[in-house]
């Protein structure tokens, strides 16, 4: 995968209606850097995951990646350039098997079948989920569903890789191991931003963290700073957590 | 002249937004496009001319009796066939009404022949100068008729306990039937409502239209594009989509030849939904 | 498996046998007439499949591809005595573009959205070909008869040649699917069907994909519309443009199954003999009971076969495969 992708998002503004759901949010991530978005139920962080991805349309602001202007381009045109993204509600091809719905994933980078599939399997081994490849995705369990959207994701190739609340609802084993996953992606070149609620999961791993809240980003520096900034606890984190992470 | 077209396209868009309203209410409650509403509308035809032949009722003043027997002919349809598809794959749901929809019109041509029929000494008749317009009578009353109705039905959706019931399960019926409604019950009511829209529209125009099997369909799918205009769902929407289709009818028949005034009212479905998706007060899922 | 996979070889190898000789064998023009019509209906199921059953997009309105198809290799030939097999090629590709042009506004529609909009395309283009006078308007077109054979495209002795015609068709769309099966093109077709978000999300571009699906379904379904016009050498917008057409070969879809290619054939292979027996049964009588058995029969099909047939072979298999499961379960126990 190469190095020295860069996302750089600027001034990223929204509204529904009278709704300002996203307000000049600025920020960038470049490879092999792990970016976690956290904020408060409603602070827009899926809004601009959508807006990042081209599933919305942006209001105002820019978003470049590698240089190039993808501002409001189609959804499958930014994937194909390399920028990924997996939903909070969790998405996957219901009535197919899971090495389908990856494959479908890998025929971006491969038009034909065998090295699809090569690729897909070579994925699923990646994920630890070879032992359900023939099984209909309808089937996976919640946790296996998210697991499976990532390996999706992960089978187009991507430079920059957006989660969505991958780690909801999981164990903290799988919790575990997912982080362990998501380092391992960095460590190979890519950029992820991570949005997620487990802060026990992401802080650790995170190398730099925003928080937006109500559409606007109110912080951006290391966990370590996040955690200690004021503005940041009495929006979001609660002071419980803060002391927790101090002491 | 194109008030005088516009008035009459007014006219028939108040007996299309009954037969709408019947539809969007079916569909509204149970997730069903109903193809079969214009062989309803036929049936209701049948019904009236029947009435008006061995008991001299005329068809208007008889619409209640028609939408009543509608109604019960509905709910037993809805337990015999509709309720029992509600579960199935998309394509059986959709498919389902047609059956039905071929079923009665050609039984009813193994009935009553393929005809065509018209009650004789109608109660409204003639015409009646209203300004500068002219408008029929009948016309006239069988959109009064429908636009109240459209009004009883609003009324009954709107206000009843049963109503309030229907309107629940449209919008949740999980939540409804946790709340102890009971669905199967209910979507029998509601289909015989959609039913009784067409029986009532049915009846008025059985006053000054030709009666044959295949007289309703091209009210179900005028009905169907008006619904669809409106927005699934939308019981006001289908009402006004219903109200633009006669208007686009009958001027937009007379501007280009009234042999293509079908093929315009489509092409303004296609305009319309390819303008708006999900129609003009649609909402809903796919 | 591997036993399985020979059982399905075999029968396949008779299937297909079977299809070529049995035929040679029947000599009743009507049942000749049945057969014509199993293929060609098989041939608009898998057309119809393609768009509803992989991609998705639910046609009511193939009358509208189908009639088109016939009178472009009609009019050609009645006007111009252009080669019915030059008209019949050229009708796919009107077809095919035709159906990309309106699939240009008409995809952008989902679900029952996509359905109404198909009904009303059928009903429109039927409209236009009843007061279209340069083809005849309500009448339509009268073939002329000329002499029989295969460069003609016309055969009165026997209807045997028209039913190896629609088989050849058939092999060549069963082939192309199988194909497409296993390519990107039936992955991509899958993945709109199931979920466009995610389809789009993982970098197809559903509109592209879904006008393919619609050109290559309407081009297919033009030249069965150019076969039928052979076949009873004349064409006019009630019996082309008939909106029972539409209903027919979405039924064949449902009974048979969809998204797989056994279903069309199974679906046609059944209904269609059963709908022409009843009409030459009692249709003739005029009063219609032909046609009321038919939407019963719908009905009945729609509340207790409403996955198709292929739903309860696959119900079969998949309590088979339980079964196989629980029985090593038991002797790993």
């Amino acid at each position: 995968m190469s190095k020295g992708s860069k996302l750089i998002v600027a001034g990223v503004t929204k509204r529904f209606g009278g709704l300002l759901a996203l307000n000049d949010v600025s920020f960038s991530v470049e490879s092999g850097e792990i970016l976690a978005l956290i904020g408060p139920n409603g602070a827009g962080k899926t809004t601009l995951f959508n807006c990042l991805t081209g599933f919305l349309k942006v209001d105002g602001g820019t978003v470049e990646f590698n240089g190039q202007n993808i501002t409001n381009w189609s959804p499958n045109q930014i994937c194909s350039l390399g920028v990924s993204r997996t939903f909070q509600v969790v998405q996957v091809l219901q009535g197919m098997t899971v090495l389908e719905n990856v494959m479908v994933g890998a025929y971006l980078r491969h038009p034909r079948t065998a090295p699809a599939r090569e690729s897909a399997m070579a994925i699923l081994e990646r994920v630890g989920m070879v032992n359900r490849a023939n099984d209909l995705a309808v089937n996976l369990t919640l946790p296996e569903k998210k697991r499976l959207e990532v390996a999706m994701s992960l089978a187009t190739e991507p430079k920059v890789l957006m989660l969505d609340e991958s780690m909801a609802g999981l164990t903290p084993t799988e919790a575990a191991e997912a982080s362990q996953m998501i380092r391992s992606l960095r460590d190979e070149g890519l950029a992820l931003i991570v949005v997620e609620h487990v802060m026990e999961a992401i802080m650790p791993i995170a190398d730099r963290v925003i928080v937006l809240e109500s559409g606007t980003k109110i912080a951006e520096g290391s966990p370590a700073e996040i955690v200690s900034n004021p503005r940041v606890i009495s929006a979001y984190l609660g002071d419980k957590y803060a002391k927790r992470v101090i002491n | 002249m194109y008030l005088q077209l516009t008035v009459g396209g007014l006219l028939l868009g108040c007996i299309y937004g009954l037969v709408a309203m019947g539809l969007s209410l079916i569909y509204g409650v149970m997730g069903i496009v109903n193809f079969a509403h214009g062989a309803f509308v036929m049936v209701a035809m049948y019904a009236s001319f029947w009435l008006n032949k061995f008991l001299g009722l005329d068809p208007v003043l008889s619409s209640p009796l028609v939408a009543l027997l509608m109604f019960a002919f509905g709910v037993i349809v809805y337990h015999g066939i509709i309720g029992k598809v509600l579960e199935g794959p998309f394509l059986a749901r959709l498919l389902v009404t047609f059956g039905l929809s071929i079923f009665l019109i050609n039984g009813a041509q193994f009935l009553w022949s393929p005809d065509y029929r018209m009650v004789e000494n109608p109660v409204f008749r003639g015409i009646k100068m209203l300004g500068p317009v002219f408008i029929e009578v009948p016309k006239l009353m069988a959109s009064i008729g429908s636009l109240i109705v459209a009004g009883l039905i609003y009324w009954f959706v709107r206000k009843t306990k049963t109503g309030l019931a229907i309107q629940a399960i449209s919008l949740d019926r999980m939540a409804a039937s946790l709340m102890g409604i009971d669905i199967e019950r209910l979507n029998g009511y509601a289909f015989g409502l959609g039913c009784a829209c067409a029986g009532a529209a049915g009846g008025f125009l059985a006053e000054f239209y030709y009666i044959f099997p295949d007289v309703g369909t091209m009210f179900g799918l005028v009905a169907l594009v008006a619904v669809a205009l409106g927005g699934f769902g939308s019981t006001e929407g289908a009402l006004i989509g219903a109200i633009l289709i006669g208007i686009i009818e009958t001027v937009g028949g007379f501007m280009i030849g009234s042999e293509f005034k079908y093929a315009l009212v489509f092409l303004a479905y296609l305009v319309i939904v390819i303008v708006r998706p999900r129609g003009l007060l649609g909402w809903g899922a796919d | 498996m591997k036993d399985v996979n020979r059982t399905n070889k075999t029968l396949l190898t008779i299937a297909v046998l079977a299809s070529i000789i049995v035929p040679l064998f029947i000599k009743a023009r009507f049942l000749q007439h049945i057969l014509v019509m199993v293929v060609l209906y098989a041939v608009l199921g898998q057309a119809w499949n393609i768009l509803g059953g992989y991609v998705g997009l639910v046609s009511i309105g193939q009358a509208a591809f189908f009639g088109l198809g016939s009178y472009v290799s009609s009019y050609l030939s009645v006007e111009y005595g252009v080669n019915p097999w030059f008209g019949f090629v050229l009708a796919g590709l009107i077809t095919a573009l035709f159906g990309f042009l309106i699939g240009l506004p008409v995809t952008r529609l989902r679900g029952r959205y996509f359905a109404i909009a198909t009904i009303a395309l059928g009903q429109v283009m039927k409209v236009l070909f009843e007061n279209w006078q340069r083809v005849g308007a309500a009448t339509g077109l009268m073939l002329p008869l000329v002499k029989e054979g295969f460069s003609t495209f016309q055969f009165h002795t026997t209807k045997l040649p028209y039913y190896y015609i629609g088989l050849a068709m058939l092999g060549i769309i069963i082939l192309f699917m199988r194909y497409m099966e296993r390519s990107r093109l039936g992955y991509y077709f899958k993945a709109i069907r199931e979920n466009e978000d995610v389809a789009t999300a993982l970098g197809i571009n559903k509109t592209s994909y879904k006008l393919i699906a619609i050109a290559i379904s309407a081009g297919i379904t033009g030249m069965c519309g150019t076969f039928l016009a052979q076949y009873s050498l004349y064409v006019e917008p009630e019996y082309m443009f008939n909106h029972n057409i539409s209903v027919t070969i979405a039924l064949i879809a449902v009974f048979g199954g969809t998204g797989n290619i056994l279903g069309p054939i199974l679906g046609s292979a059944i209904l269609l003999p059963i709908s022409e027996l009843t009409r030459a049964w009692m249709g003739s009588t005029g009063t219609g009971i032909d046609m009321m058995i038919y939407g019963a029969f719908i009905v009945l099909i729609c509340v207790y076969q409403p996955r198709g047939l292929m739903g309860v072979v696959r119900n079969i298999q998949a309590r088979a495969r339980a079964q196989v499961q629980q029985a090593r379960r038991g002797v790993n126990v």
